[in-house]
Parts: C-alpha cells; structure tokens; sequence
C-alpha cells in the first residue's frame, strides 16, 4: 500500500492557507479525492486562531493579498504549531523565494502550473514517507536508550551488591 | 489543418484529464469547481478594471494566475505577466490587453461550464 493510501484510512488533516478561494477549491477537491481531511483559510492569522485539531501537513501560499506574504510567516508557524511539515505554494518558480522557503523550514514547494496537482501527490507522499521514517528512527532509538538503561541498572546493582 | 471551432477552442479537455491524473472522477468534481469560480473571478475582475481599483485588480489577476497555471492555461498566464509587469494598471495598453483577456476568460469558462454539463449529462 503507498502512503497516499495509507493516508485514507486515518484521513489526514491538510491546513490549507491561501487567499484564493478558487485555488482553495481546486487543492480541496484534488485533497478530498486522495482521503484528506482539508481546512482551508484566508491568512495566517485565521489559521493560527483556528480551534481546528492539529494537522498533519500545511499548505502555504507565498502570495496572500494585502502585501502578506508567506515566507514572513514561516518562522510563525513553525513555532505556533511545531513538527507539522509545511510545503509552500507560489505561482512564481522564482529561485529566491523558493531558497528563502527553504531556508525558513518549509519541506519542500510547488509551482501552481499545470503539473501542481501530480507535484503535491508525490510531496504529500514524500512528507508521510519521510515523517514515518523520523519516527521509525525514534522509536528505535527509545529502544535501545531503555536497553542500555536497562544494563546500566543491573550492572550497578551488580556493583553494589559486590560491595556488601 | 484545425477546422474554425477548434481554432476557437480554448480548453483543451485532454491535457486537463491529464492534470486530474486520468481520473475521471476528479475530472468532473474539478470541472464543476473550476467553471464556476472562475465565472465569480471572472466578474470580481470585471468590477475591479471598471471601478478602477489598482490593487483589486492586481490581486485578482494574482488569483486568476494560480487558478489558471493549475489548469495548465499558460498562454493566459503569459497575459498575466505581461499586465502585472506594466507599473500603470489602467494604461492604455494595459485596459486594451486586460479587456481581451477578460473575454478570453469569458470563453474559457463557457467552456468549461458547457463541457462539464456534457459531462454531468453523460454520467446521468
């Protein structure tokens, strides 16, 4: 089973935040079509004030009207609701823009162009793909912190009954 | 040689199936979306160009650009650009291009509106 199915039977939560309620639609429509559960709003601040659960995954425009722009938010949103991969959107494939995204923590970005929809199919895939594996690591590394643990305490209760 | 109506065609329902991953499904939840936003943006821009709101415009066809690119309409898109780039929103050129594209937009949505009827009609 891919990740995208994967993704249907715990219906995901996607954030999606962009000032175009046509483009909200479109990206809703493709999302509900792959089993996400999708919230959409018009800015950062709607967004951060929202009493919605926790998502999986946030979408984020650059461009969001009234001069906003999404990479000023970045560090935001990272911090307000921290270990949620955030993939960028942005009509301009413009380098530095892309770069700054980047660079501020965004996982990866999409050009809203005619191969978006196939792009965030694949990204998507890749956010869980990725997150599954960081908290495979994790679990691992809990494992053997609580073995060694383990040892550590039978090897001083060894020593201190050696002393008596 | 393309006959009169297909030189007159604007949506291309191939490449927009292949945009929708060759889902059909998808196809007409997006179609039905599509052709009515952007008969409402269509409007919103309309409004803007004739009340002469500078930033209302830009911003719509801010909108219309990422709507547009997803719908894999580039040859709109490259209309976008060349109106954004002007500094003067209301020049001369710039109502002259705004007003043809804002036909082309017309057309487009027709349509889509139409083929998505089709469509709606074939599934029923």
């Amino acid at each position: 089973m891919d990740t995208v199915s994967q993704t249907i039977s715990k219906k995901k939560i996607v954030y999606v935040i962009d000032d175009s309620e046509s483009y909200q639609k479109i990206l809703q429509a493709h999302l509900d079509q792959l089993g996400f559960q999708v919230v959409s709003f018009f800015s950062v601040k709607d967004c951060l004030n929202s009493q919605h659960p926790k998502p999986d995954v946030i979408l984020l425009d650059q461009n969001l009207g009234d001069g906003e722009l999404g990479t000023n938010h970045l560090p935001q949103l990272r911090s307000r609701i921290p270990a949620v991969p955030i993939v960028f959107l942005s009509v301009d494939g413009n380098v530095s823009i892309v770069t700054e995204a980047v660079r501020k923590g965004a996982f990866d970005y999409i050009e809203k162009n005619s191969a978006a929809f196939v792009r965030l199919r694949t990204t998507l895939d890749n956010v869980f793909n990725s997150f599954d594996k960081q908290k495979r690591i994790r679990q691992k590394i809990l494992v053997v912190l609580g073995i060694l643990g383990f040892l550590a305490l039978m090897v001083l209760w060894g020593w201190y009954f050696g002393q008596l | 040689m393309p006959t009169a109506a297909q030189k007159f065609m604007v949506f291309d329902q191939d490449s927009f199936l292949s945009i929708c991953n060759g889902d059909h499904e998808l196809e007409n939840n997006l179609l039905n979306v599509i052709s009515h936003s952007l008969i409402k943006e269509t409007y919103k821009l309309e409004m803007a160009g004739n009340q002469r709101e500078t930033e209302g415009l830009r911003q719509q066809w801010h909108h219309l650009k990422g709507t547009l690119g997803g719908l894999g309409q580039l040859h709109l898109c490259k209309i976008i650009d060349q109106l954004e780039a002007s500094d003067h929103a209301f020049s001369p050129s710039n109502l002259l291009l705004h007003s043809s594209f804002v036909n082309k937009l017309k057309i487009l949505a027709l349509e889509m509106e139409k083929f998505s009827k089709m469509k709606q009609k074939i599934s029923n």
